[in-house]
């Protein structure tokens, strides 16, 4: 059993980045007055506390330069959605987007259509889910012998690859 | 920090909120400014900006270095050896957008991660796993890298979380568990 130790998402966020706002103040940072950002913090903890549903979204911006290869770069790609309701939420990531959309790919190969989707769901405090039909969607059971045997055990219809 | 963007079950809020509250020691700071105010999702939001030296991930605190130990590193050896050969800062920087209704709108984090996976691949040089020559070649190695989270709705009542069917889906082990099982 996963020990979920986020409640929600967005309130855990707002309360990180609230402390970075009073750790600026107080590190000397330019025009922002601790006192300002100490009421602001507070603020902002108060607002969170309020929010019962969100949505976001990922966005990535990437460039690997290696000598000899193909650069793997792209600008601000979407890579995932995350709704949030109460204790449930559902992240997914689509790799698959990310190389397609990097700079001199050749969309058609088939290789790079091969990166699977993530799904996970995360229910509460206490369990964390991983969906397997998009990673059976681009079959990556060559490659994850592991993923296979949870597959079969759980009924996944791995038999179809 | 990386937790901002990905899963709770991988990574750690507590530790991260250990982190920030932990102080930051001097010089970890670089730069902080106020952002131009910007639209996101059709609502105006105000933004700030950090810059973090990520040489001070050697000065984390405790807690945090067992996390970071535990899910990459070797416990014999300390974390971040090579990060004090770097003789340049290596800068992070983060930026949150806040709207008039005091709700967090965007948080990004970006780095170039090119001097930091050069100093890494030097230790490993050093322990015999890669050869000189190697190392000549990946040095070459240009590695930039952003996340940015742009919150898109707050209390919708038409959101929804459908969940999938059962037998579509597993349940992943507990970490802790597995390397220390009851």
């Amino acid at each position: 059993m996963a020990a979920v130790r986020v409640r929600c998402l967005v309130r855990v966020r707002a309360a990180a980045l609230a402390v970075l706002l009073v750790t600026g103040a107080c590190g000397g940072g330019g025009d922002l007055d601790e006192g300002a950002a100490t009421a602001l913090v507070a603020r902002v903890v108060e607002a969170h506390e309020g929010v019962a549903s969100s949505q976001q979204r990922m966005y990535m911006t990437i460039r690997l330069d290696v000598p000899g290869e193909l650069d793997f770069s792209g600008d601000d790609l979407p890579v995932a959605t995350i709704p949030e309701v109460g204790d449930l939420a559902y992240t997914e990531m689509d790799l698959a987007a990310v190389a397609a959309n990097r700079r001199g790919a050749d969309k058609t190969d088939p290789e790079l259509a091969n990166l699977p989707n993530l799904e996970t769901i995360f229910d509460g405090e206490e369990r964390v889910y991983l969906k397997l039909a998009p990673l059976l969607a681009y079959d990556p059971m060559s490659r994850q012998p592991w993923l296979r045997e949870v597959a079969r055990e759980h009924g996944a219809g791995v038999e179809a690859l | 920090m990386a937790y901002l963007g990905g899963t709770p079950q991988t990574d750690s809020a507590s530790d991260y909120l250990a982190f920030l509250t932990a102080g930051l020691l001097d010089g970890t700071l670089l730069e902080v400014r106020r952002e131009e105010r910007t639209l996101i999702a059709g609502v105006e939001a105000h933004g700030y900006s950090f810059v973090f030296d990520a040489r001070t991930l050697l000065e984390l605190p405790a807690v945090v270095q067992d996390n970071f130990t535990e899910h990459f590193g070797d416990s014999k050896r300390p974390l971040g050896g090579f990060l004090s050969r770097l003789t340049e800062p290596v800068p992070i920087a983060c930026t949150v957008y806040i709207d008039e209704d005091d709700f967090v709108r965007r948080f990004a984090i970006t780095m170039d991660m090119s001097d930091f996976l050069v100093a890494g691949l030097e230790d490993l040089v050093r322990l015999g796993e890669i050869r000189d020559d190697q190392l000549q070649y990946l040095s070459l190695f240009e590695a930039y890298f952003s996340i940015r989270i742009d919150i898109i709705a707050l209390n919708d009542p038409a959101l929804v979380v459908e969940l999938p069917d059962p037998a579509l889906v597993v349940e992943l082990p507990d970490p802790a568990q597995v390397d220390n099982p009851p």
